[in-house]
This record gives structure tokens, C-alpha cells and sequence, in this order.
């Protein structure tokens, strides 16, 4: 992997991590889900 | 210039169409159901029109405005508490005396009132003729007459909000109890008013009725009252002495009275023209709802609905299927060799393609479902099983949030709402998570595809039907233990057969749909690019050693091979090897001795850790683990042949993973929500039983079935 593979695969990676963080967070604090209003 | 803002609510009993008419009022979208209870919490939207702005509130529908449920509390709080500046009351023109009911309570909150009459096509067709001007003058209160699903009256009922609005309605016209009632009445106000803090707050007629009626609720609002004990206690001698004058309940005495007034204006303003002679729905209930035939119809419609839902659906899969693998093969050729295209090819596309290809499966079954649900097949349904919950503890009404669980666990928990006590909520709620949501569908249908193709259609309902006796006996087994009581009263109301809209249909499933493209958007996503970087990294490749070790022994197995096939050959190993050292290969090995005696190896086992995300992702986890660095002619087999190549797979494991899914608890979302309407003890309860129910049940089926030798 070259430098810039390694940047955008681990920016995907990352930013993917974040969201499913912070839906967890926002699900235990008990934010109505977005799914199935 | 701004506009004027109005605030409207939509209130009305259970399955009178207020939310068709919120909809036509706001050009919203919302669910619709031809069923009691299918709004749960209050919805909100606009319309402009002229100067004005009208906010809409659409409530649950209520039966009184004495609270005894969660959606009768949410009703009444929001019009005490916020007071809306117009109540627009959603009546079903062919039950008009019972809907009045609520219509004159509504009058007496104080609150400007318009009555819709809607159904009105629905009431003609009944031959029931209504004199909706003379109906206004009686009761005080603008009638419009409305058709929800045509839109029909919508416009007119804007203009008499507008009317109703600039020319307020005078406060005396709500119906009158008799000298007796109304003395004591008059005696409770003149109480209630001297607080006028209080007054302001609360309708002071409507208070001193609800006290008389013995309203909990109601006494509980007079302690906010500077003089509370004492009302509360003239309330008390009140009631007493009217109980001996009445010789019977006060409650009941009252309710006598609004339902004279009533039945003395509909007499007045409704004219049955004609009686048809013979009604299609009785005669089509006398077949379906039969003591002994319902249930076999019932299953009966349920298998049709399935194999259909196979038969038809089979072709646009496959179509699906071979895109998303024409695609990755496409971009195989196009892209540079990189972890960018190993990301897309074997994350993205095995993972949110695997869980697309079910799209058309989603569309199918939920628009045989709509049809059912509009035409009022599942009320019936629901009355016919009704007996039947009953013996195992369940409250009639339960059947409601339980089908919805056949869409999704979020509303089905949520609609539970809808019952009374507090007991049968718990319970209904526990169970909610054995009705197989539309998310397991996909884990199904892939597992009964690629082990059972002669008849998966079958087995996927087999499951379905598994999970519903689960329900029933974990609701028996509960009822014994934890949460002894007996199921409140309920009577079921059975709305009359329509034929389904087009339009509601197609929002239905839009909704559903939609819902599932989303969640494969975003949390499917997410999921995939997370499980591709677990199953990646750390990156190792098979050491040297090992490499000639394996050629050796396929030369010597397969003398006859060519060097291309003994490539392709060290290649998936290289893979196997490098998948089997990755963050995923770790964790699964870590976990699988708990997995191994359900016979699921360690990619299994990684798959159900990830499930617990989304049910989804147990398809998008695997389609990864099974796609992961193998060549192009590998990857574009697809998931299913896959699968059956494993030598780990064969049909028991299959079914005992089927049934494992089925039980084990459900995704994310759905357990935030019981955690929101039950709390965390609950939660934990519920989590922890259906893991080691799960558990326990796959390995009873799967040692049983090694001993019996079935599936292997």
C-alpha cells in the first residue's frame, strides 16, 4: 500500500467508526431512532 | 407581513382516520392502518394557506378522555397542558353514536371544536344518511363532511376552522346532565373558579364532570389547587349523594346521559334510507372468522403470501445478484491494485450489495402485507387468535404490536403503548423480539436458498411460525412466573372490509423500503467498510515455509494440475491464511469454542457479533468473510454457492443458525427502544434470557439432530 491508499482507506475507516459511534451514543441516550417513525 | 399561526390537533377514536386526514391536511406520508392503535405518539406537520400557517398535531386516538392508557394520557396532557387554539375531532360517519362520545368531551374542554365527518362515502354506501348542517345546530359544533382517502372536504374543513376561528363558538352550548347533575356541577365550578390561577389552566366545567365521574387523574390536577382538599371532598359528598339519588354509579350515570343527548341528536340528523339485506361483511366473516376455520385459513394465507413472495422474487434477486458481481468484476479490471479496491470490491459491494439484493424480497412481501393490513384481513386475524393469546396470558389486544414486529421491532415495541396495564405492556414487549422483523428476512432466505432449495419458501415460514410459538410459550412461561395477573378486559373493534388504495399501498411499502435502502446507506455501510478493516488488517502473508509446504501437497494430490490452477490454488490459501491471522480471525477463534457445540465455526461467530448492529449485517458480514481476497472467479459465485462449499455448512447448521437469529436479541435499535418504554432492569432481562435461550435452544437442535443424523 502506498501512502495515499493507506490515507483514504484509513480516513474511510475512520469516519465510518465515528458514525457508528455516534449513533450508539445518541440510541443509549435515547434519541428517538431514525428508522421507523 | 407574518402570518398567523394556528395550532390544530387531530384527535378522534381509534381507526377513524385521523391520520388519513392529517395526511390530506398536510400532504404528509405517515403510516396508515386499518387497525386500532396505529398512532402511538403524536405527529406533527403544516399547511400554509392565505395568511395563515396551520400546525397540525396528529394524536392517538382515544376512546374517552378518562386516561386509563399511555396514548389516552398523551391525548389528554397535550390538549390540558398545551391547549391547542382548534381541536379538529375525526368522526367515522358510519359509528356515529360512539364517536360522538368523545366529540362532546372534546366540547366540554372548552377548546373550539369542528367535527369531521369522515367515511362519508363508507356511510352512504351503508345507506346511512346524514343532515350534517342540522347535526352542527344541535350540537353546537361545525360538522364537515370529509372523505380522508379522496381528500375530498379538505378545503371546506380549512374554511370552517378559519369561521370558527373569527366567530368563536359560545361556551354554553355543551351538553346538559339534568337539574340534579347540573346543580352539583354548577356548586364544583364556583369552587374551582375562585382559584383563578388554577381556572385558567383548567376548563373549570370539564374538571368539576371528570370528579364527578370519579377521575383519578382528575382529583390528582386539584392539588394544584389552593383550596384542592376541600373541592375534592364536596366532589366525594357530591357523588355520594347522587348515587343514592341515582341508585347506580356516577360514572355511569353520566355516560347515560351523553349517550341520551346522543342518541336524541342522531336521531334527528342520521336517516338509514336503506338496510341493505345482505351485507358482504358479514357474509365474508361468517367464513373467515369460523370457530374452526380461521386458523387454517390463516395459515393458509400466510404460506400463499410466502410463496409468492419466493416465486416472484427469485428473478429480480438473481438480477441484482448478477449486477453487483458484473460490477465488481468491472471494477476489478478499471481500478489499480490497492486496499481502495479490495475497500469497495470486498467490503462494500459483498457487504451493501449482499444486503440490496434482498430489495425486491422487501417490496414483495410488504405489499402482500399492506393488502392484507388495508383490506382488514389482520383485524380478523387478530379477533381469531384473540381466544387463543388469551390462554397463554396474552392481552387481546397484544396482537396488534406483535404483527407490526413482522416489520420492524422499533414501532411494534412502541405501539405497545396502546395497552392498559402495565403488566400486559412488559409482557407483550418481551416477546416482541421472537417475531421475525423484515432484517432477518435476508439471513432466511440466503440460508434457505443455498440448504433447502427445494422448497425455501417453506422453511423461512417454518421459521416465521417457530418464532410466533416461541412467543406464545415464553408469554405462558412468564405469566406463571414473573408476571402473574390476568390480562385486562378488551373488547376488539372489527373495522369493516375496504378495498385497499393504490396510493396507501404504494406508501406503505415505500415506507418499508425505504427504511431498509436507508439503513443499507448508512449503518449497513458503515458496518461493511468496519468489517472489511477487521477482516484486513493486520496484514500478514503465509510464510515462505508453509507456502512450499501446501505445494507439495496439492502436486502431490493433483499430479495432473497445470501451474495456473496450482496458482489459484496457493492464492485463496494465502487469503485463508491471511483472514485467519486478522483482527477478525482473532476474535472469531477467541469466541468460537462458545459457538462450536451449535456447530457455527469461528466466521460464524464473527458474523453474529456484528449482527447484533443490524440483522442485515449478519449477510453483509459473511458475503465479506467469504468474499475476502479471493480471485475474481471466487468473489462472482455469489454468497450462496459460497456457502455451500464450506464444508463447516451443511442444512442442521443452517437451520440451527436460522433459529439462532431468530431468538438471540434484536438489533441495536430495537433494544434502545425497549431500554426507553421499560428501563434498563427490563433491558438486561430481556438481553440476557434471549442469549442463553438462543444458546441453549441451538445446541438442544443441533446435538439432537448429530444423534438423529438429520441435515448433515
Amino acid at each position: 500500500m502506498n501512502w495515499l491508499d493507506i490515507l483514504g482507506v484509513g480516513g474511510i475507516i475512520l469516519a465510518a467508526l465515528i458514525f457508528v459511534i455516534t449513533r450508539v451514543i445518541k440510541r443509549i441516550r435515547g434519541k428517538k431512532p431514525s428508522c421507523c417513525s | 407581513m407574518s402570518k398567523r399561526k394556528l395550532r390544530i390537533a387531530l384527535a378522534g377514536n381509534p381507526n377513524s382516520g385521523k391520520t388519513t386526514i392529517f395526511n390530506a391536511l398536510t400532504g404528509a406520508h405517515h403510516k396508515v392502518g386499518n387497525y386500532p392503535g396505529v398512532t402511538v405518539e403524536k405527529k406533527e406537520g403544516q399547511r400554509i394557506r392565505g395568511d395563515r400557517v396551520y400546525h397540525f398535531i396528529d394524536l392517538p386516538g382515544i376512546y374517552s378522555l378518562t386516561a386509563y392508557s399511555i396514548d389516552e394520557v398523551v391525548t389528554r396532557d397535550f390538549l390540558l397542558d398545551e391547549k391547542p387554539d382548534l381541536i379538529i375531532d375525526v368522526l367515522d360517519s358510519t359509528n356515529l353514536e360512539r364517536h360522538l362520545y368523545l366529540c362532546l368531551q372534546f366540547q366540554e374542554l372548552g377548546i373550539p371544536v369542528i367535527g369531521a365527518l369522515n367515511m362519508t362515502d363508507e356511510a352512504e354506501a351503508k345507506g346511512i344518511k346524514i343532515d350534517a348542517e342540522a347535526l352542527s345546530r344541535i350540537l353546537g359544533i361545525p360538522m364537515v363532511k370529509t372523505i380522508g382517502t379522496h381528500g375530498t372536504g379538505i378545503d371546506f374543513l380549512l374554511d370552517k376552522v378559519d369561521e370558527t376561528m373569527e366567530h368563536p363558538q359560545p361556551q354554553d352550548r355543551s351538553i346538559r346532565y339534568g337539574d340534579e347533575i347540573e346543580a352539583k356541577l354548577q356548586r364544583l365550578q364556583t369552587l374551582i373558579n375562585l382559584d383563578e390561577h388554577f381556572a385558567a389552566r383548567f376548563p373549570s366545567r370539564w374538571l368539576a364532570v371528570k370528579l364527578l365521574e370519579k377521575d383519578a387523574n382528575a382529583y390528582e390536577r386539584l392539588k394544584d389547587h389552593s383550596n384542592g382538599p376541600s373541592i375534592a371532598a364536596e366532589a366525594r359528598d357530591a357523588i355520594s349523594w347522587l348515587e343514592k339519588h341515582y341508585g347506580k354509579d356516577n360514572e355511569i350515570v353520566l355516560s347515560e346521559q351523553r349517550y341520551g343527548y346522543i342518541r336524541g341528536a342522531v336521531k334527528e340528523c342520521i336517516k338509514i334510507v336503506k338496510k341493505p339485506d345482505f351485507s358482504i361483511t358479514e357474509a365474508i366473516d361468517r367464513v373467515i372468522m369460523h370457530p374452526v376455520l380461521s386458523m387454517p385459513i390463516f395459515i393458509l394465507v400466510l404460506w400463499a403470501m410466502f410463496q409468492i413472495t419466493f416465486t416472484l422474487g427469485e428473478y429480480p434477486m438473481a438480477w441484482l445478484e448478477s449486477f453487483f458481481s458484473w460490477l465488481s468484476g468491472v471494477l476489478y479490471q478499471v481500478l489499480p491494485e490497492s486496499g481502495f479496491r479490495s475497500l469497495i470490491i470486498d467490503g462494500i459491494i459483498a457487504g451493501v450489495g449482499g444486503v440490496l439484493s434482498f430489495v425486491p424480497l422487501i417490496i414483495i412481501l410488504f405489499f402482500l402485507l399492506s393488502i392484507l393490513e388495508d383490506i382488514g384481513y389482520m383485524s380478523r386475524a387478530a379477533f381469531a387468535t384473540d381466544k387463543f393469546l388469551h390462554t397463554f396470558g396474552l392481552h387481546g389486544q397484544s396482537i396488534f404490536p406483535m404483527m407490526l414486529g413482522f416489520g420492524c421491532s422499533v414501532p411494534a415495541i412502541m405501539a405497545a403503548r396502546t395497552l392498559k396495564s402495565r403488566r400486559d405492556r412488559i409482557l407483550t414487549i418481551l416477546v416482541i423480539p421472537f417475531i421475525s422483523c423484515g432484517a432477518k428476512l435476508p439471513v432466511y432466505v440466503l440460508l434457505a436458498a443455498a440448504f433447502f432449495p427445494d422448497n425455501p419458501a417453506l422453511i423461512v415460514m417454518a421459521i416465521y411460525g417457530i418464532g410466533v410459538v416461541l412467543s406464545l410459550v415464553a408469554a405462558f412461561v412468564l405469566n406463571r412466573t414473573i408476571l402473574r395477573g390476568d390480562p385486562t378486559p378488551f373488547v376488539m373493534e372489527l373495522p369493516p372490509y375496504r378495498a385497499p388504495t393504490l396510493r396507501g399501498i404504494i406508501w406503505h411499502v415505500w415506507d418499508k423500503t425505504r427504511e431498509y435502502i436507508k439503513k443499507a446507506g448508512t449503518v449497513i455501510l458503515a458496518a461493511s467498510i468496519l468489517i472489511w478493516a477487521i477482516t484486513t488488517f493486520p496484514s500478514s502473508s503465509l510464510p515462505e515455509s508453509q507456502r512450499e509446504a501446501l505445494k507439495v501437497s496439492y502436486l502431490a494430490e493433483h499430479p495432473e494440475s497445470s501451474q495456473e490452477m496450482l496458482d489459484q490454488y496457493l492464492e485463496v490459501q494465502a487469503s485463508e491464511y491471511q483472514l485467519a491471522h486478522s483482527l477478525a480471525g482473532i476474535i472469531g477463534r477467541t469466541i468460537e469454542p462458545v459457538f462450536k457445540p451449535l456447530g457455527f465455526d469461528w466466521k460464524i461467530a464473527v458474523a453474529m457479533v456484528t449482527g447484533f448492529t443490524a440483522k442485515e449485517v449478519i449477510v453483509s458480514t459473511l458475503g465479506i468473510l467469504y468474499g475476502v481476497g479471493q480471485g475474481e472467479s471466487e468473489a462472482s459465485e455469489g454468497l450462496r454457492a459460497a456457502l455451500q462449499h464450506d464444508p463447516v455448512w451443511n442444512p442442521l447448521v443452517a437451520f440451527v443458525l436460522m433459529l439462532f437469529v431468530l431468538v438471540i436479541p434484536p438489533c441495536f435499535a430495537a433494544q434502545a427502544t425497549i431500554r426507553a418504554e421499560l428501563g434498563w432492569s427490563w433491558w438486561a432481562f430481556s438481553v440476557v434470557t434471549l442469549l442463553v435461550f438462543g444458546w441453549l435452544l441451538g445446541l438442544a437442535v443441533y446435538q439432537i439432530g448429530i444423534l438423529a443424523g438429520v441435515g448433515l
